[in-house]
């Protein structure tokens, strides 16, 4: 409900003719006046007093990006809503043809992802020959069917609706969360009376413990059953309900249960009033302080959009932005709730390791002069780079270069180990695309656990599970699923067995008319990963998984830096480097096999975090964080997008690239770019893909091309890319929430 | 600020290059006068000398020395009298006066100069702050 | 002994397998989670007359077993939804008077007070020997009869399940009614009042029993 409608709604008709004559946009307005008390009480006068709307007006633009689609051309229907003609596809509701005719119907419990619901009453609207107000959220639009959205009759029921629903409503709002983006404040606005007739005591309701995320105040609740709808739908975890009835009606677990689900998140968003709220946000600000920057999440490989909330130089809050191809409308609640780990363990100043083991702050200058000293005393094949899974290939781009200079290619990103094949982008993308995994109808997971990998992408396999009941085949070791899945074996022995043919699931393949194969890049640190490979090439052979139509084979990978650093060509030039390393550069990186390093090795440690990585380190050069900074990073899919910074670096941080570039200076070796432009026209002569922003650029060449390895498979199971859902990386490691979250919701 | 701006006078402006410039003397003239007091307020003896500040209000006063304009001169020595005004009512704290006349702006930031010799702009920059 | 008790409570259980079958078979096969509502009423019989979180989820595995997927919730919302379905420990005669508006009228108020004093409890309480609770119903349709007082007997299991309607009753009458429970005797469920028949008027019948009169006519030459 915008409430710039809501606002110009209460412009007299007479001024707002004035204004807005060249204005078409604000002329809609005129016809849907709000209707004074008398003409109330006289509707039949005021029916006949309403101008009949002129049907040259221009055509009015569709609300918030409603999308017509027409299946099926033959499907179209038309409806007149408040006199003007809107075509619609056969089978929508009232309350979207009203969308697609750009009249914002009030609305609670209808939500366009849930399933219908029709019980909040208060998208009520007049029909032409209808007897009472319909809810237009539960009536399909029938072919010349005349709506009413602005007559006495339909904001007198809406008004009546909104009476009912404040009458067990505390009067809050000074207190609560939701205030200032409250769907039931907003719409009091426009119909709540400024007075009650209720004299009875308003119910109260006892709080439910929902975790350590969502914050619950359920007498606010007015029983939309929006996060019932999404628990049992979206996130496929079953645990909330509506208990009771009548006025004793509450949403809850009924036994003492918290709501296990990586996406829980989310029902504070969804919920429209402050019955759920976001737990540790709860009282920290007011919506209309924050300042949102609209970036992307770096948690996973997904590359979720989201918007920072932030308040001067403090991430208050990251909420998701709608993207339909990527996340849609939902985020994972890791993505939601690590910001506090950008508060919390930062490293704030250049530090050196002294002849004690201390660290000692020093200066920038100081510290670069160490570490270019160190770098020119080794040889240039003892000098490793590794970046984090955190990075953005600008730094990714400037390690690269700066290591080459030195002599070394010993330069990967932590995620991929020793992977080696990035000449072909097939190889390592999830090529089917995320929005595309709807239209499979045949799902076989390869020692991946997409729940934990990538929840939003899970999201996506268990929507298409839900709406066209596909097949799930998994391989790997036991693991959790919110949706029906056959578990077919635990190592590449079941693997070789369908490729060959040899078992049950490979007939369901065959004759899948979409099939998608996802391989997890757990697998990439696998001895055998060549031979897994090649099997899963001769299943998606035997299955017509690619064709030009299709392709059906996908790597999921585990983290966001993953997929522009093999674009970029961060691979190692030889397998055991780490172990010969004599100067070794990370960046970012904490989870590489640190004990491997030896002893002598001069380790520097640039990065956000003091993590893993520090504990080796000898000098810790402070970075800025992904909310810090201005960066490029390409998700799974192979869709560039960009960060944006939200507040300014901590303390004497510096972004990434800055610190490669000044090194590379002090240790003579002077990159030639001293600005973001200039180092992504660098990126340009490798990947110029990852210039591209906000699109997926798929991968050219089939992974068909590669040559057959000649490798055996070995008998050892697949292993679980990712123990903990909650800390994965650097920053929600830091985390307190993450940490109360893998304390709380991961105990079995 | 109500307060010192009361006690600051706005001259009549000056009509020629001339008159500006007397009044710049007589400007540095006062100064110097309150030198002792002020050395005397803010218990400055253990930092400076009387010698050292005297210097460092002409270094100051040197600093637009190429100005011509006597409007802006005005206006320069109207600035002037009011800094003057706020230190002797005390307006200021003993480290207001040691960060901006005693250490001197350039002072703060430590070696200066020398080191920085042969670097490129994007690494002094770099070694000032994140956001150039 | 023990392997005598084992053996019944081996037979209970196929017995109770037996119930959950015939319940099922009920449902077609895509809407097997329609059973909830027999299921629980089945656990519900067997349980004494309420429902614990454990009978529930029984009833929900019975469900689940079946390949249909039904989340505990979906039966707790189910079980809370219906007021019949108790979810706290009630008598092995749970009484529930009618309070509605006939009842209420002819009575029902004093009916419960006297119920209650009676028994010593409060309303929704159980006597201390588990044998009574007192609770509140909803209009059972016998408004032609009011007041009138609902038996659940929960005393013979499942098997010996009884859900009686005492109706034209006194607080007098219903004093008596309970200890007649109490002494476990069988009593005749329908009106109390000895001079009625059914839902009959009190005396008998009143109506059609002479040739029926025509209808009222003005008397077009009167006037």
């Amino acid at each position: 409900m915008g409430l710039g409608l809501l606002a110009s709604k209460a412009l007299k008709p007479t001024a707002s003719r004035l204004l807005s004559s060249q204005n078409p946009r604000s002329l809609l307005f005129l016809s849907r006046t709000v209707t004074s008390t008398p003409e109330l009480q006289k509707p039949e006068q005021a029916a006949q007093a309403q101008p009949e709307p002129t049907p040259d007006l221009p055509p009015r633009t569709p609300l918030a990006g409603a999308r017509v689609h027409f299946p099926n051309p033959d499907d179209a229907i038309e409806v007149f809503v408040d006199g003007y003609p809107v075509k619609i596809p056969k089978g929508m509701t009232v309350l979207q043809a009203c969308e697609v005719a750009g009249v914002d119907i009030p609305r609670f419990c209808y939500h366009s992802r849930l399933s219908i619901a029709g019980n909040c009453r208060m998208c009520l609207v007049e029909v032409e020959k209808s007897p009472k107000p319909v809810a237009s959220c539960a009536m399909p639009a029938l072919p010349g069917m005349k709506i009413k959205t602005d007559t006495p009759i339909a904001k007198k029921a809406r008004e009546g609706v909104m009476e009912f629903l404040l009458m067990n409503h505390p009067l809050d709002c000074p207190i609560c969360d939701q205030g200032g983006e409250c769907d039931l404040q907003d719409q009091s606005m426009a119909f709540g009376s400024d007075r009650g007739r209720f004299t009875e005591m308003k119910r109260s309701v006892v709080d439910k413990n929902l975790g350590p995320l969502v914050k619950t105040v359920m007498t606010r609740c007015i029983q939309c059953t929006r996060c019932v709808r999404f628990a049992t739908e979206v996130a496929g975890v079953q645990d909330l309900g509506m208990l009771g009835r009548g006025s004793g009606e509450e949403i809850g677990t009924y036994v003492e249960k918290l709501m296990t689900s990586e996406l829980s998140g989310n029902v504070i968003d969804i919920c429209p009033v402050g019955a759920l709220t976001s737990k540790p946000f709860a009282f920290k600000a007011r919506n209309w302080e924050l300042k949102g920057t609209e970036t992307i999440d770096v948690t996973d490989a997904v590359g979720s959009n989201i918007r920072i909330d932030s308040r001067g130089p403090e991430v208050m809050r990251i909420i998701p932005r709608l993207n339909e191809d990527i996340n849609e409308e939902w985020i994972s609640d890791k993505t939601r709730f690590c910001y506090d780990g950008l508060k919390r363990q930062r490293l704030n100043d250049p530090m050196i390791r002294g002849a004690d083991g201390r660290f000692k702050p020093v200066s920038w200058r100081d510290a670069l002069a160490v570490v270019a000293e160190i770098a020119h005393q080794v040889k240039p094949e003892e000098i490793v780079g590794v970046a984090g899974q955190l990075s953005d290939a600008e730094s990714m781009m400037a390690l690269k270069d700066f290591l080459n200079k030195l002599g070394s290619n010993n330069v990967w990103c932590e995620k991929n180990g020793m992977f080696h094949d990035a000449d072909l982008r097939s190889g390592y993308l999830m090529n089917t695309s995320i929005s595309d995994l709807e239209k499979a109808d045949v799902f076989l997971l390869v020692g991946t656990q997409p729940r934990v990998e990538a929840a939003m992408v899970n999201a996506r396999i268990r929507k298409t599970v839900r709406a066209t009941h596909a097949k799930v085949g998994y391989i790997g070791p036991p693991a959790d699923f919110n949706y029906d899945h056959e578990h077919l074996g635990t190592g590449p022995q079941t693997l070789k067995e369908i490729a060959e043919g040899r078992h049950s699931f490979s007939s369901a393949l065959s004759n899948a008319k979409n099939p998608v194969i996802i391989v997890g890049a757990g697998l990439f640190n696998r001895k055998d990963k060549d031979a897994i490979f090649s099997a899963v090439e001769a299943i998606a052979k035997s299955a017509k998984a690619v064709r030009p139509d299709w392709n059906g084979l996908n790597v999921l990978l585990l983290s966001a830096g993953q997929a522009a650093a093999l674009d970029l060509g961060l691979v190692p030039e030889s397998e055991n480097c780490l172990e010969s390393a004599k100067f070794v550069y990370l960046m970012g990186a904490d989870d590489v096999n640190l004990e491997n390093i030896p002893k002598d090795a001069f380790v520097v440690y640039q990065g956000h975090h003091g993590d893993q990585g520090v504990y080796r380190a000898n000098v810790v050069l402070p970075a800025a964080a992904f909310s810090e900074k201005e960066g490029t990073y390409e998700n799974t899919e192979g869709c560039t997008q960009q960060t944006v910074p939200a507040v300014p670096t901590v303390g004497d941080a510096r972004d990434d690239w800055k610190i490669i570039r000044a090194l590379s200076e002090v240790a003579g070796v002077r990159l030639p770019y001293d600005t973001l432009t200039a180092i992504r026209s660098r990126i340009k002569t490798v990947a110029p893909n990852l210039l591209h922003v906000d699109e997926r650029e798929p991968a050219t060449f089939s992974t068909s091309l590669k040559p057959q390895s000649n490798q055996e498979l070995s008998s050892e199971p697949f292993g679980t890319a990712i123990e903990n859902f909650y800390m994965t990386d650097s920053i929600t490691r830091a985390s307190k929430i993450m940490a109360q979250c893998s304390a709380l919701l991961l105990k079995k | 600020m109500s307060f010192s701006l009361r006690s600051v006078k706005v001259p009549p402006n000056s009509a020629s290059l001339e008159e500006a410039r007397s009044r710049v003397f007589d400007f540095f003239r006062e100064a110097c006068r309150s030198i002792p007091s002020v050395i005397d307020m803010y218990n400055l003896d253990d930092v400076v000398t009387v010698s050292r500040l005297r210097s460092t209000i002409a270094s100051e006063i040197r600093k637009n020395s190429h100005i011509t304009d006597p409007k802006v001169i005005d206006m320069l020595l109207f600035k002037g009298t009011e800094e003057l005004n706020n230190v002797l009512e005390h307006a200021k704290q003993r480290h207001h006066l040691i960060g901006q006349y005693v250490v001197g702006r350039q002072g703060l930031i430590q070696d200066i100069g020398t080191k920085d010799q042969g670097i490129s702009n994007f690494l002094k920059n770099f070694y000032t702050s994140n956001y150039f | 002994m023990l392997a005598r008790l084992a053996a019944s409570r081996f037979l209970e259980i196929r017995q109770v397998f037996r119930q959950v079958k015939k319940i099922l078979s009920h449902y077609p096969s895509n809407y097997k989670q329609s059973a909830v509502i027999p299921l629980l009423d089945l656990a519900q019989q067997q349980h004494g007359g309420w429902l614990p979180v454990s009978a529930m989820n029984a009833s929900c595995n019975i469900l689940f077993n079946k390949i249909i997927e039904v989340a505990p919730i979906r039966v707790y919302e189910v079980a809370t939804f219906y007021s019949m379905f108790n979810r706290s420990k009630v008598g092995k005669y749970h009484l529930l008077v009618c309070g509605t508006t006939p009842c209420m009228i002819r009575g029902a108020r004093e009916i419960e007070d006297a119920l209650l004093k009676h028994l010593g409890v409060k309303r929704n309480e159980v006597t201390k020997d588990g044998l009574f609770s007192v609770g509140e119903t909803e209009c059972m349709g016998c408004c032609v009869n009011a007041p009138m007082i609902t038996v659940a007997d929960y005393s013979n299991g499942s098997e010996g399940y009884t859900y009686n309607y005492y109706e034209d009753i006194t607080p007098k009458r219903v004093v008596e009614i309970v200890e007649l429970l109490r002494k476990g005797e069988k009593l005749p469920p329908g009106t109390q009042n000895p001079g009625r028949i059914k839902s009959g008027p009190e005396g008998g019948n009143t109506t059609l029993l002479s040739e029926p009169k025509p209808p009222p006519c003005r008397d077009l030459d009167a006037c």
